[in-house]
């Protein structure tokens, strides 16, 4: 029994709920029995892994859902063991090489090479490639991305890659050329409350419209998030009500207690007490600039227009050091110091 | 002359005055007899009558209450026990005197020298050269060798020739009677001057309080010791066994008993009187004038006639300590940890800066000695040390008698005040210290010497009146001596203490400038092999019972004899092992305290040869193996080529020195520790080890097999005093002050500090104050300093004052990996100063936060650069923006503890985390689509609700819905509680807390009993984890396989593991299952124990 998420998740390229021009552009790609290297983007939870699984189905038929679970070993130039683990199906094969850290380099080398280089047996009636699909791609190190460039070229006869990435902006140009990008943005909260809608006349239940339109909002426009809210509602309490309370996720809520804490006073040692609870949640995998983005969202709004810019700016500098830096809670805390400093002499001010 | 006895028993109680004596000293010896005689008679009849009233003046008020004389004296004086104990300590030596003094010849010599003198001489008192000869010849007297006669014949002829001797110079007495007495008059006038100086009041009271101060219990020490060497001489001479405490009294009895023998006591005890009494005399006599002359040779020998007593006094009084109840002890225990309480919460200075040392003339201090107790009020106790060590004082860690002034602050230890009033030490306080500086106190900064010498004058006439009586009582003899004195003097110089002698000749090349000693052949070995010592003596610091010298030589006199022995190791916490466990000594210590040459000497010393490896030697296992193990199983020759023949020639004694074992490392002496062990282990000889750093990681393993022999760094003064001497012998002169600064310059190391000794003796020119002052600063530099340290220096606004911006960014190279990470983590509990300390606003105190905040910020980047691209180079600028910029920022001091960088602990916790979740999400990946953040984010608490809350709304009818959930997303049990982990925040409620016990082990072993098959090779997941490489074949063929043939592999098996299962709980219990070889089972093994790893 899984969760709706996964329980209603379109298969067919034609079933999806929004997009759709760009699905009938995808299938008509894949009609041609042949498409370049594919760079999908989107942020989290728009439907971009929906799409690509949708795709190799329309490519190579059902064969394709048929996934199993491999476990891949590789050896590093400096003779460490690694090993990574794939999901497969005959015709193609996904990886997140970020799994291994540093070392995804060897990972991309190796397996794309592996999987390149041999060709299909019996390929009529089949594509006469493969497909490779990395995952979050622009976490890749700049020296795997690099490793990347020429192996799309040298085995484009036997194998396309399919990247997934959240943001182009952090994959190096080389590869941007390499590939047809195609971005799938989030969906709107009207097109949420549709597909929740949907789901729960599925699941035999009736939703509120503006009980949909209220978790649609919470949800930040990410559908998974929407569906999975929608279901935590249902386990709450059903039959629903309109005005029933949406369940936020854990973070956002410590996020926002965390700012409260920056605006209730500034001084070095609530500064002490902020750092403990970023350190909170960056323990518990929120990426720093979710951490940046929310922090900023609730300290804005306690701010005049001179002063948003100001911490606009100073957040987006900050969040351009972490990028480069190594630990990322130095510069969030360098940020909320700076905020402290700023707010406080705003209030100083404002109170003379 | 028989009241002189007993007048000399009460002398100390009494202090007889000089009109007594006068009565006494014009009789000649044979009147003196004949009249003892008569009164020992009259004595017997009147037995309990008291004589004191016939003898003492009314001056003596304090004895004049006593009953009678005879009654009190013994009990009296020898009140407590300690004081009987003490006896037969001084007896020896009082002893030797005294047969030294008796031998014939001399004395007669000295007789007729007198007899010379007294007729040339005047009244007068004498002169300087006069008492130093005195002295010098009461040496010569003892130092002489002397044909121990039968004390008998001695005392008989002693007595004959003092018979003759008198009656030549009786009318001489006569005449000068009246003069002596103006003499002791004269001495008792200086007294009395000497004692309206202000401090001379101490020892007033000392005079007036005899019992309670040392002074005083000197005295009664001597009184007593002359008892007692008169009670021993009789007793010897008369084969009476008596050597009883209450000698005094029991010899009275004796007395009355044996009138036949009386007469011969009486003389005898006249001789002894006066013999006995005569050096002592003589040199309080001779203190007190010299004292009033400045003399400064006298002064010499006066301390060093006055250190016996001092010494005596001392076990006096530990003696006397020692007799305290138990009580008091704990009183005083209790007390003196309330002190120490006192001490360790006491504050700094309260008016810190608010005074500055003037300036003063240089050398304006010389000759004092400073103690300093307590806080002063406006200095730090270093700024006050420099200060008298600039001007050329110097400064004593203890009270001694050297100390001339006592430099009291608030909450001075009352101990130490009590000594100093005690010793007659000048206590001043701050003030008066600047003005000794200043030199407005000028007489009391330059006589400091003097007012010591004063004071110790009144010490001594404190003892010296008491011995007044004793004093009269043979001035004859006195006067004698000191005119022989007075001829000899000249002479007598050269005998002189060889002290003084060395300072002649010391000064005389100092004057010349041309070394004496023509060591040209020495000249070219350098200072340090040239002053090697060259026996265990000449060791620095190395002296005591429990010194290591003496400890290494014991255990390698007894190491082969223990090792015949079965003894058990010794507990690591056991004090005063003499390691008689070990086969192997380590000694461990600074570079340049003499480890390797105590080694060397103590094997010379024991005639051990020494087999040496040191650093220049490849010491890898199979050498020491090999080489090592060979060399210890012959003999040796080295005696044999030395020349000698014989049975000792060859010996078999050999001891392996492995040099510098902390240095045994890299590839070169790959394994060689690890050898040392085991050759330990099996050593048939001694093994002695060194090494700098005991604590390093190298050394562990060898320390539990090896004696901890710890070598310290010597103290100042001990290497002071080898330092001088080599000046000595080199002829140079090098000032006190400057030889402090190289021996601190060169942290305590004696090799260091010679080395550094002859390039300024080359050219002082290259080793001025300044830069030794420099290298001071850097000796201490250069020690290890703990993360800690150097944070605490980052923020320190004091210490940033005297430091350079090389030295700030030094700090960060402590550690340049933690340092980061101490910054950031300690930045936010400092408070900074503003200029002149206050701290800032609010305001300013959080902008200059965020100030410090955006450089480590900004030194993060500069790291993450480094490690990317192996850029090191970049490290300065590194500690710039992560270490020094910060420290600018927030100069002040930290609040608070410093912490260890919370950032590690995290960063592990973080990672786990991640894994947690890479775990979860590569066991979904099937039927999710998103990526592992979204585990995070999204999944891990919708997952961990559907799964739980059936089990907490249902119980145990939830589980089968929970365990669809499981199977759905391919979970495993083991991934309900990372997902329980991964999704439970601060302050919220643990969800699994919820469910009863009951129903989760229901769960479990439902779970057990059902496992499901996974798409995934659990088997991959254990190996995940490193656990098991047998499975490495087998999967590598799998994975081979894998792309050619779509069909076989995990999906096969899956189906195969199926029907294993259902052939499984049909079977077998959910016990059994695990034995059942199917994959799952083997998965689930597999994970359990790679869940238990973790």
């Amino acid at each position: 029994m899984s969760l709706w998420v996964d329980k209603h998740r379109p298969k067919d390229l034609m079933k999806l709920d929004y997009h759709k021009d760009q699905a009938t552009r995808l299938k008509s790609l894949v009609q041609q029995s042949d498409f370049p290297h594919l760079l999908v983007y989107g942020p989290s939870g728009a439907g971009k892994k929906t799409r690509i699984m949708c795709l190799l189905r329309e490519l190579y038929g059902s064969g394709a859902e048929r996934l199993r679970q491999e476990t891949m070993h590789f050896t590093t130039p400096s003779n460490k063991k690694i090993e990574i683990m794939t999901v497969s199906s005959n015709y193609h094969i996904e990886v997140n090489p970020t799994d291994v850290g540093i070392h995804d380099r060897v990972v991309i080398m190796d397996l794309v090479k592996n999987v390149a280089q041999t060709h299909q047996i019996d390929s009529s009636g089949q594509r006469e490639f493969k497909v490779v699909i990395l995952n979050e791609v622009d976490d890749l190190t700049k020296d795997a991305q690099h490793a990347l460039r020429r192996t799309m070229e040298k085995y484009v006869t036997t194998c396309r890659l399919i990247l997934i990435a959240n943001s182009i902006s952090r994959v190096i140009p080389a590869i941007r050329s390499r590939c047809l990008t195609i971005r799938v943005p989030a969906p709107t909260e009207t097109e949420i409350t549709n597909v929740l809608q949907a789901v729960c006349k599925k699941e035999g239940l009736s939703l509120p419209s503006e009980l949909g339109a209220r978790i649609a909002k919470c949800a930040d426009r990410n559908l998974r998030r929407a569906l999975l809210m929608c279901e935590a509602c249902k386990a709450q309490q059903y039959p629903f009500t309109s005005d029933q309370k949406v369940p936020e996720p854990d973070w956002q809520t410590f996020i926002r207690s965390t700012a409260a804490l920056i605006l209730s006073e500034q001084s070095p040692k609530k500064l002490g007490e902020v750092r403990q609870k970023l350190y909170e949640l960056i323990i518990h995998g929120v990426p720093p600039d979710m951490i940046f983005a929310g922090l900023l969202r609730e300290l804005v709004q306690n701010c005049d227009m001179v002063m948003k810019c100001q911490v606009a700016s100073y957040a987006a500098q900050y969040e351009h050091r972490m990028r480069l830096g190594n630990k990322p809670i130095f510069h969030i805390e360098a940020f909320v110091a700076k905020f402290m400093a700023i707010y406080k002499k705003f209030v100083e001010e404002s109170l003379m | 002359m028989h009241r002189d006895i007993r007048s000399f028993f009460s002398v100390k109680k009494a202090k007889k005055p000089e009109d007594d004596d006068s009565d006494v000293i014009p009789e000649s010896p044979k009147l003196a007899i004949v009249n003892k005689k008569k009164q020992s008679r009259k004595r017997r009849q009147i037995q309990e009558e008291s004589d004191e009233e016939i003898f003492s003046p009314p001056k003596k008020n304090k004895n004049a209450p006593k009953p009678s004389l005879k009654e009190v004296k013994a009990v009296d004086i020898f009140g407590s026990a300690p004081i009987k104990r003490s006896e037969p300590i001084v007896k020896k030596s009082k002893k030797v005197t005294e047969t030294g003094i008796h031998s014939d010849e001399e004395f007669e010599k000295s007789l007729l020298q007198i007899d010379e003198v007294d007729n040339s001489l005047c009244p007068k008192p004498p002169t300087n050269d006069n008492h130093v000869s005195k002295v010098d010849i009461i040496k010569k007297l003892k130092e002489k060798p002397v044909n121990n006669h039968d004390s008998k014949d001695n005392f008989n002829s002693f007595k004959k020739d003092k018979e003759s001797e008198s009656i030549k110079t009786e009318i001489y007495k006569n005449d000068r009677k009246l003069g002596k007495n103006k003499n002791e008059k004269k001495v008792d006038d200086i007294k009395s001057k000497t004692k309206t100086h202000d401090s001379k009041e101490k020892s007033t009271r000392n005079l007036n309080k005899k019992e309670k101060e040392p002074t005083s219990q000197k005295g009664k020490v001597d009184k007593i010791d002359n008892d007692q060497t008169i009670d021993d001489i009789i007793s010897k001479s008369k084969n009476h066994d008596s050597k009883d405490n209450l000698a005094s009294s029991s010899y009275i009895k004796r007395d009355k008993e044996s009138t036949s023998y009386k007469r011969k006591l009486d003389k005898f005890d006249n001789c002894k009187n006066t013999v006995d009494s005569k050096p002592e005399n003589i040199k309080k006599e001779k203190a007190d004038f010299s004292e009033f002359l400045k003399d400064d040779e006298t002064y010499n020998h006066e301390d060093k006639s006055s250190e016996p007593k001092q010494k005596r006094a001392k076990l006096d009084k530990s003696l006397n300590n020692s007799v305290l109840t138990d009580e008091e002890r704990h009183e005083r225990k209790r007390y003196s940890a309330a002190l120490y309480q006192k001490y360790r919460n006491r504050s700094g200075p309260k008016h810190l800066g608010s005074k500055e040392i003037p300036e003063g003339l240089p050398n304006c201090l010389k000759d004092c000695a400073f103690l300093l107790t307590g806080v002063l009020d406006s200095f730090e106790r270093d700024e006050v040390v420099a200060a008298i060590t600039k001007y050329g004082g110097c400064v004593k860690p203890g009270i001694s008698k050297k100390v001339t002034h006592v430099l009291a602050g608030d909450e001075a230890g009352p101990a130490k005040l009590a000594k100093a009033e005690e010793l007659g030490i000048r206590i001043i306080n701050e003030d008066e210290f600047l003005n000794m500086i200043k030199g407005t106190d000028k007489i009391k900064a330059s006589s400091s010497k003097e007012i010591k010498k004063e004071n110790k004058v009144e010490n001594k006439t404190s003892s010296a009146s008491q011995s007044k009586e004793k004093k009269n009582v043979n001035i004859e003899t006195n006067k004698k001596v000191k005119h022989e004195g007075y001829t000899n003097g000249k002479k007598e110089r050269s005998l002189s203490p060889k002290k003084v002698k060395n300072d002649e000749v010391k000064s005389e090349k100092i004057v010349n400038g041309v070394p004496n000693k023509s060591d040209s052949v020495d000249n070219s070995l350098m200072w340090v092999d040239k002053y090697k010592p060259t026996n265990l003596k000449q060791i620095i610091g190395q002296h005591g019972e429990k010194s290591n010298v003496k400890k290494l030589s014991n255990w390698l006199t007894q190491w082969y004899v223990n090792r015949k022995a079965k003894i058990p190791k010794p507990s690591p916490w056991a004090k005063d092992d003499n390691g008689a466990y070990y086969k192997a000594a380590l000694l461990s210590g600074p570079p340049g305290v003499g480890k390797t040459t105590t080694v060397s000497l103590v094997c010379k010393e024991l005639g051990f040869d020494m087999v040496e490896f040191n650093a220049s030697d490849t010491r890898s296992k199979t050498l020491i193996r090999e080489q090592i193990g060979e060399l210890l199983s012959t003999t040796s020759l080295s005696a044999y080529a030395r020349g000698s023949t014989g049975k000792g020639a060859v010996s078999k004694k050999h001891v392996l020195v492995m040099d510098e074992v902390d240095g045994m490392a890299g590839n070169e002496d790959r394994g060689g520790l690890q050898e040392l062990i085991s050759l330990i282990k099996s050593t048939s000889v001694p093994v002695i080890c060194m090494c700098n750093d005991r604590s390093s990681e190298k050394m562990r393993s060898l320390l539990n097999y090896c004696y901890d022999l710890r070598f310290e760094r010597p103290r100042a003064n001990q290497i002071m005093c080898a330092m001088l001497s080599v000046c000595f012998k080199e002829g140079v002169k090098v000032p006190n002050d400057v030889l402090t600064q190289l021996i601190e310059a060169a942290g305590h190391d004696i090799r260091q500090t010679l080395h550094m000794l002859s390039v300024w003796v080359a050219d002082s020119s290259l080793m001025d104050d300044d830069r030794l002052k420099r290298e001071a600063g850097k000796v201490k530099k250069d020690m290890k300093m703990g993360p800690w340290e150097a944070i605490r220096r980052v923020f320190s606004a004091e210490e940033h004052q005297k430091m350079s911006i090389y030295d700030k960014s030094d700090l960060f190279f402590t550690d340049y990996s933690i340092m980061p990470l101490f910054v950031q983590e300690n930045y936010l509990n400092v408070v900074p100063h503003g200029p002149g300390k206050a701290s800032f606003s609010k305001l300013e105190t959080l902008e200059r936060l965020s100030r410090a905040a955006d450089s480590i910020s900004s030194g993060d980047l500069v790291d993450a650069r480094i490690r990317r691209n192996q850029a090191w180079s970049l490290l300065p600028i590194q500690a710039m923006y992560s270490s020094v910029i910060p420290g600018q920022f927030m100069e002040g001091h930290i609040a608070g503890q410093i912490q260890f960088p919370g950032w590690l602990g995290k960063n592990s916790r973080a990672n786990k985390m991640r894994r947690l979740a890479q775990e979860i999400h590569a066991h979904t990946r099937l039927s999710t689509s998103g990526s592992k953040s979204s585990i995070f984010l999204d999944y891990s608490t919708h997952i961990r609700d559907a799964i739980l809350n059936p089990l907490i709304k249902d119980k145990t009818e939830g589980i089968e819905q929970s365990l669809r959930v499981l199977e759905s997303y391919n979970l495993l049990r083991e991934d309900l509680d990372s997902l329980v982990e991964l999704s439970l925040w601060p302050e919220k409620r643990n969800p699994i807390v919820l469910i009863e016990p009951k129903v989760k082990a229901a769960l479990t072993r439902t779970y057990n009993k059902t496992a499901s098959a996974l798409p995934y090779a659990p088997v991959a997941v254990k190996k995940g984890r490193g656990v098991e490489d047998s499975e490495n074949s087998q999967e590598d063929y799998e994975e081979v396989e894998a792309d050619s043939d779509p069909e076989n592999d995990t999906m096969i098996k899956k189906k195969k593991s199926k029907e294993a299962e259902k052939a499984g709980p049909s079977k077998a219990s959910g016990k059994a299952k695990k034995n059942v070889p199917s994959s799952p089972g083997k998965g689930k093994k597999g994970k359990t124990k790679a869940n238990n790893k973790r």
